[in-house]
C-alpha cells in the first residue's frame, strides 16, 4: 500500500506498513505520554505557547520521516523536524541551552546538507530515490564501490542526529538541557529517525558488503564504548541518561553492522537491531519522564543535591526500577531480549568467519563489558535516587516532606509509560516476536526462527557476564567517584571534542582559510586598480618634474 | 513606427509619471498628493504590464531604424512575459512599502520620482527585442540607479556612487562592444530562442572571447566575481526599500541580459564543452563561495545582504553556465524565490531601520519580542533562503545540483558541493539573527521592550511574498511547467 502527495515539484511517498505503522504508533504513544505530562512540567514556565506549538510540528515531521517510502521524503521531513526540534533546545534560554541550542543546530544544517548532498548524487547514479528503486540499482551494478562515497554523505546527516561518533557532540548537550518531556522524545524518537536513514542506506546498498559493515561495526564500538564511559563518570542525573542514549544507539548501531556483515543469514542480527530500537525508546520515554518528575519538583539535576530524592515515593520508584531493569538487560525485562539477540549475533557471525574470529570476539567482550558499563551507571542513578540518604538531613527531611509531587494526569502519563516494559520483557513471544515480525523486512531480515529460545543457558550466560562486570564497576565507582556521598566529576575537561576541536574549527580556523581566500577574490580588481593608478601617478610625475 | 503602439505604455507611464514627480514643485509640498499620485501611477502601470505580459504576448514594435541591421524595437515572447510580471508584481509592492518607509524622510518627491521612473526603464529593458535595444536600455540604468545611491547625501554613499559608476560604464561598454563584434557572426541581432548564428560562425575563436567579453559586461549587475563590486558598493548605501528591488529586480536584467546573449543570440550549442563554459563556471561558483563567506564576515545587515545577493545570484547563473535543461530550470526557479525572498528580508531589514534605528546584527537581541511578526516572516524566508524543504530555496537547488551533475567534467560534483557549503555558510550569518532576536537568553534584561511592530503597509507585502514563496516552493509545479515550455526552444 503506498500513498502519495505532491510536494515541491516531487511526488512524495509513504507507506503504512511493517516498520513504518511501528514507529508511526510509537511516535504517537510517546506525543501524547509527553503532552500529558507536560503542563504540569512547565507550569511555572513562560513561553510555553512556543513549546506547545513545536512540539506538534515535530511531530507531524517525525511521523513524516517514519511513514516515508523514499529517501527524498525521508530527506523533507528529517529536516523540517531538524529546525522545528530546535526550540525545545534553547526553550530554557539559560546560557547552557543557548551554547547547546546552538550546536544542535549547526549540527542541523551541517547534517542537512551533508544528506543532501548524498541524494543529489544517489538520485543521478540511480535514477531513484525510492526505497526498492535503490535497492534494485544496488543490485544491478557490477561494483557496488561507487556507493560508498555518495552514501557517506547521505549517511553523515542521520549519524549526525543519531548521535554517532565522531559527531555525537551535541547529544549530551542538548539532551539534557531540553524540558524533560522534551528530552524523552528527543532521546526516544528523534534519534531513531537517523537509525532509520542509516538502515535504509545500509541494507540497501551494502547487504552482505564487508567494508560497510565493518566500518558500521566500527563507529558502533566507539559510540558504544564512549557513551557508556561518559555515564559513568557524568554527575547529573540527565545527562547520565544523554550519555546512556548515546552508548544505546552503539548497540543499535552494532546490530545494524552485524545485519549488514551477515547477509542473508541476519535474523538475529535484525530483530536485536529493531526489538533494540522499540525498547530503547520506550526506556528512555520512560526514565526521561521520571527525570522530568525530578526535575520539576527539586529544581536540580545534580545528583550529590538530588541523593535520597526518591525515598518514600512508591510510584516513582517503580516507574523508575522498571526502565532500570529494563535497560541493564535483567532477565525477565525487556531489555535482555534485544540484547541476547545482538550478544547471540555478535557470537553466530563470529563463528562464521574463520578468519576475523578473534576480532569479532573482542568485539563480543567490548559489548559485554558496555553492557556491564550500561548496569554500573544506572545503578549508581537508583541507588542515589531511591536508597542511599543525602548528606544533609535537611535536603533528605525537604525530599521526603514532598508527597504531590505530580498531578494525577502527569503521574498516569508516567505510569502508562512504564507498565509497557515489563509487559514487553515478560511475553517475548506474544510481543517482541510479532513486533519484529511486522518490520524486519525493512531491515532485509529473516523472520526468527521459531525453535529460538529466549532464556536459553548461553543468553542468560551473557546477561551474567554483563550484569557481573557493572557490579565490579559500580563498586568501583561508589569506591573512588562517589567517596562520601558527593558525586566527583573527574572527567578530564580537556577531553571534549565540541570544546577542544570542533568551536574552534567553526568558529576560528575554517573561518580563517576561507576569508584568506575569498578576502583577496573581492578585493581582486580593486587592488588591480590601484596598481594601475598609482603606475600612472608615477609616470605622470616623471612627465611632468616641473611642478616640485 | 510599425507594430503594437501598446508596448509602449508600460515604459512611457511610469517614466513620465516619474518625470512629473520629479519636476512639478506640487509634489513637493503635498505629501500626500504625492502618496496618491504614486499609488496610482504605480498601480496603472501594474495593470499595463500585466496587460502586455497576459495578452499581448508575440506582438512587437519597432521605435524607429538606425541602420537595416540595427533596429530600436520592443517585443514581446515568453521570457518577456515571465520576467515583466515578476518585475510588475516586486515592483508594486515595495512601491507600497516605501510609502511608510519615506514617512520620516524629508524628500519623498525625489525618491518617489526615482522609483517611477526605473520602472519605465526595466520595463523597456525587459521588452528589448534585440542586443542594441537591450544594450541602450542597460546604459540608461544606472544613471537612473545614481540617484537613488546618492539619496542619503552621505560620504559613504558618495564613494558608493563613484564606484557603481566605474563598474557600470564598464559593464555598459564591454556589453555594447560585445554586441558590435557579434554583429558580424549573428544573422539578426533580434532574439531567437537557441541562437542567429550563422553557418560555422561557432568555430570561430572570437566568439568565444565575444561571449566571454559579453557575459562580464551584463555580470557587472549580476554582481559574478571579479566585477561584482559595483553592487557591493551600491546596496548596503541606498534606502532599505530601494535595495531590495536593487538586489530582487534590477541584479535580475543582469541575469536577462546573459539569458538573452547566451541563449537567444549566440546559442547554447556553440558553448558548451568550450573554455568559456568553464571559465564562466568557475567564475560563477568562486563568487557563490565568496559572497556568502565575506557576508558572514559583515555585521552591518545591509552590507551583510548585499554580499548574500552577490552569491545567491551567482547560484542562477551557475545553473545557466552547465547549459543543461536541469540547470536552467534551476536558475529560473531561483530567479524568482532569490527575488522573492531577498526583498522580504531586505523589507524586514528596512522595517526594523524604520522602527528601532538599529542597523548592525549584533544590537538585534531580542527583537523577536519587539517586532514579532516581522521576525516571524524574516525567519521564514532565512529557511527558504538556505534551502531548508519545503521551501522554494530547497526546489531550485534540487535542480541546480541535478543540472550540474550532467555534466562531465569536475564541475559536476564540485558545483553542488560549492552550493551545499554556501548554504551552511547562509545558514551561519542569517540564522543566527532569528536565534538571537527569538531567543536572547534570561541573562540582562532587555532595556527596551516596546513593540516596534510596523505597520499594515510595511507588513502586507512581506507577508505576501512569504506566503507566495512559500507556497511557490510547495506547489512548484506550474512554474517548472512554463520554464520547460521555454526551454523547448533553447536547448
Amino acid at each position: 500500500m503506498i500513498f502519495s502527495f505532491p510536494l515541491c515539484g516531487f511526488q512524495l511517498t509513504f507507506s503504512p506498513e511493517g516498520i513504518h505503522a511501528v514507529y508511526a504508533l510509537l511516535s504517537v504513544f510517546a506525543w501524547s505520554l509527553s503532552l500529558s505530562f507536560t503542563p504540569r512540567y512547565l507550569l511555572h514556565h513562560s513561553h510555553r505557547g512556543r513549546y506547545y506549538f513545536f512540539t506538534l510540528l515535530t511531530f507531524a515531521a517525525t511521523v513524516g520521516v517514519f511513514l516515508s517510502r523514499d529517501l527524498l521524503t525521508t530527506f523533507i521531513f528529517f529536516e523540517i523536524m531538524s529546525f522545528s526540534s530546535f526550540p525545545w533546545v534553547a526553550q530554557e534560554e539559560s546560557a547552557s541551552a543557548l551554547k547547546a541550542a546552538r550546536s544542535y543546530l549547526a549540527v542541523a544544517v551541517f547534517g542537512g546538507m551533508s544528506t543532501l548532498m548524498g541524494l543529489f548524487w544517489l538520485n543521478h547514479l540511480a535514477g531513484t530515490l525510492d526505497f526498492e528503486g535503490l535497492q534494485a540499482y544496488a543490485e544491478s551494478i557490477p561494483n557496488r564501490s561507487v556507493l560508498y562515497i555518495p552514501s557517506f554523505f547521505a549517511f553523515l546527516g542521520f549519524a549526525a542526529k543519531a548521535g554517532v561518533f565522531p559527531l555525537h557532540f551535541w547529544l549530551p548537550e542538548a539532551h539534557p538541557v531540553a524540558p524533560a518531556p522534551a528530552s524523552a522524545l528527543l532521546s526516544g524518537l528523534l534519534t531513531k529517525t537517523g537509525v532509520f536513514g542509516m538502515i535504509v542506506l545500509s541494507v540497501r546498498f551494502f547487504y552482505g558488503d564487508f567494508v560497510w559493515g565493518n566500518a558500521l561495526l566500527l563507529l558502533a564500538g566507539v559510540t558504544m564504548l564512549l557513551g557508556a564511559v561518559r555515564a559513568v563518570f557524568s554527575t547529573d542525573l540527565k545527562q547520565t541518561l544523554a550519555f546512556s542514549t548515546m552508548s544505546q544507539i552503539g548497540f543499535i548501531l552494532t546490530g545494524l553492522a552485524f545485519t549488514v556483515l551477515s547477509g542473508r543469514e541476519n535474523a538475529l542480527a535484525s530483530n536485536g537491531t529493531l526489538l533494540h530500537m522499540i525498547n530503547h525508546t520506550l526506556l528512555k520515554l520512560d526514565l526521561f519522564l521520571c527525570a522530568g518528575a525530578v526535575y520539576m519538583n527539586a529544581h536540580t539535576l545534580n545528583l550529590t543535591e538530588l541523593r535520597g530524592f526518591g525515598r518514600k515515593k512508591p510510584l516513582l520508584h517503580i516507574c523508575f526500577a522498571l526502565g532500570y531493569l529494563g535497560l541493564i538487560g535483567l532477565p525477565l525485562f525487556n531489555g535482555y531480549l534485544s540484547k541476547s539477540l545482538l550478544h547471540e549475533a555478535i557470537v553466530e557471525y563470529a563463528e562464521l568467519v574463520p578468519a576475523g574470529r578473534p576480532v569479532y570476539r573482542l568485539y563480543e567482550m567490548l559489548f559485554l563489558f558496555s553492557g556491564g558499563l550500561t548496569a554500573a551507571y544506572m545503578t549508581k542513578l537508583y541507588l542515589c535516587l531511591f536508597w542511599f540518604r543525602n548528606r544533609s538531613a535537611d535536603i533528605q527531611k525537604k525530599w521526603d516532606g514532598m508527597k504531590s509531587y505530580l498531578t494525577p494526569v502527569s503521574a498516569a502519563a508516567l505510569l502508562l509509560s512504564a507498565i509497557v516494559l515489563p509487559l514487553l520483557g515478560l511475553f517475548p513471544d506474544l510481543f517482541a516476536r510479532s513486533l519484529t515480525e511486522a518490520g524486519i523486512p525493512f531491515l532485509r531480515g529473516e523472520p526468527l526462527s521459531s525453535s529460538f529460545r529466549w532464556f536459553s543457558s548461553d543468553n542468560l550466560l551473557g546477561a551474567a557476564i554483563s550484569l557481573t562486570v557493572g557490579a565490579f564497576c559500580c563498586w568501583l565507582i561508589h569506591r573512588f567517584l562517589v567517596p562520601k556521598g558527593e558525586y566527583l566529576n573527574l572527567w578530564p575537561d580537556r577531553l571534549n571534542l565540541a570544546d577542544r576541536f570542533y568551536r574552534p574549527l567553526v568558529k576560528q580556523w575554517l573561518p580563517k582559510a576561507l576569508f584568506f581566500c575569498t578576502d583577496k577574490a573581492d578585493t581582486a580588481v580593486d587592488s588591480l586598480l590601484a596598481v594601475i593608478r598609482r603606475f600612472l601617478q608615477r609616470r605622470k610625475k616623471l612627465n611632468s618634474p616641473r611642478r616640485e | 513606427m510599425e507594430g503594437t503602439l501598446f508596448l509602449l505604455v508600460p515604459v512611457l507611464l511610469p517614466l513620465l509619471s516619474g518625470l512629473a514627480v520629479g519636476l512639478s514643485p506640487v509634489f513637493r509640498r503635498r505629501k500626500l498628493l504625492l502618496q496618491l499620485w504614486t499609488a496610482c501611477a504605480l498601480l496603472l502601470s501594474l495593470a499595463s504590464m500585466l496587460h502586455a505580459a497576459l495578452s499581448l504576448s508575440g506582438s512587437s514594435l519597432i521605435l524607429f531604424q538606425l541602420t537595416e541591421r540595427i533596429q530600436i524595437q520592443l517585443s514581446m515572447d515568453s521570457l518577456c512575459c515571465f520576467f515583466l510580471t515578476l518585475v510588475a508584481v516586486l515592483w508594486s509592492l515595495v512601491g507600497f512599502y516605501s510609502f511608510e518607509y519615506m514617512d520620516h524622510d524629508e524628500k519623498p518627491h525625489r525618491f518617489h520620482a526615482v522609483f517611477l521612473a526605473s520602472l519605465g526603464i526595466l520595463s523597456g529593458l525587459i521588452m528589448s527585442g534585440n542586443l542594441v535595444t537591450l544594450c541602450l536600455f542597460y546604459a540608461l540604468l544606472p544613471i537612473i540607479k545614481l540617484p537613488m545611491v546618492l539619496h542619503t547625501r552621505s560620504r559613504e554613499s558618495t564613494t558608493a556612487a563613484v564606484r557603481l559608476l566605474a563598474y557600470s560604464a564598464f559593464g555598459t561598454i564591454a556589453a555594447l562592444s560585445g554586441v558590435l563584434l557579434l554583429n558580424q557572426y549573428c544573422a539578426t541581432l533580434s532574439f531567437i530562442p537557441g541562437g542567429t548564428l550563422l553557418p560555422g560562425a561557432e568555430k570561430q575563436e572570437a566568439l568565444s572571447w565575444i561571449a566571454l567579453l559579453m557575459i562580464l559586461g551584463f555580470s557587472t549587475r549580476a554582481g559574478m566575481f571579479p566585477l561584482h563590486g559595483g553592487l557591493t558598493a551600491a546596496h548596503p548605501v541606498t534606502p532599505a526599500p530601494v535595495s531590495a528591488v536593487l538586489s530582487g529586480v534590477v541584479t535580475k536584467m543582469g541575469v536577462l541580459g546573459i539569458l538573452r546573449t547566451v541563449f537567444y543570440c549566440i546559442g547554447a550549442d556553440a558553448l558548451r564543452g568550450s573554455w568559456v563554459q568553464n571559465v564562466w563556471m568557475s567564475f560563477s561558483l568562486l563568487t557563490v563561495l565568496m559572497g556568502s563567506s565575506l557576508a558572514l564576515r559583515e555585521d552591518v545587515f545591509k552590507r551583510r545582504l548585499a554580499y548574500s545577493s552577490v552569491s545567491q545570484i551567482s547560484y542562477i547563473l551557475f545553473g545557466l553556465s552547465t547549459l543543461t535543461p536541469a540547470g536552467f530550470r534551476g536558475a529560473m526557479l531561483h530567479l524568482v524565490f532569490h527575488a522573492a525572498f531577498k526583498i522580504t528580508i531586505y523589507m524586514a531589514v528596512g522595517a526594523i531601520i524604520h522602527k528601532t534605528g538599529l542597523t548592525r546584527v549584533s544590537e538585534l537581541k531580542g527583537l523577536g519580542k519587539r517586532m514579532p511578526r516581522v521576525m516571524v516572516l524574516f525567519t521564514m524566508v532565512s529557511l527558504g533562503l538556505i534551502g531548508i524543504p519545503p521551501s522554494g530555496g530547497f526546489v531550485s537547488k534540487w535542480h541546480l545540483a541535478a543540472g550540474a551533475l550532467e555534466l562531465s567534467s569536475v564541475f559536476s560534483i564540485l558545483g553542488p558541493a560549492v552550493l551545499l557549503i554556501s548554504a551552511i555558510l547562509t545558514a551561519a550569518y542569517l540564522l543566527p539573527v532569528s536565534v538571537r532576536a527569538f531567543f536572547p537568553g534570561s541573562g540582562e534584561p532587555d532595556s527596551d521592550l516596546s513593540s516596534a511592530e510596523p505597520g499594515p503597509l510595511m507588513l502586507l507585502p512581506k507577508l505576501f511574498l512569504t506566503v507566495f514563496a512559500l507556497l511557490g516552493g510547495m506547489f512548484p509545479d506550474r512554474l517548472i511547467v512554463f520554464f520547460d515550455s521555454l526551454l523547448s526552444g533553447l536547448l
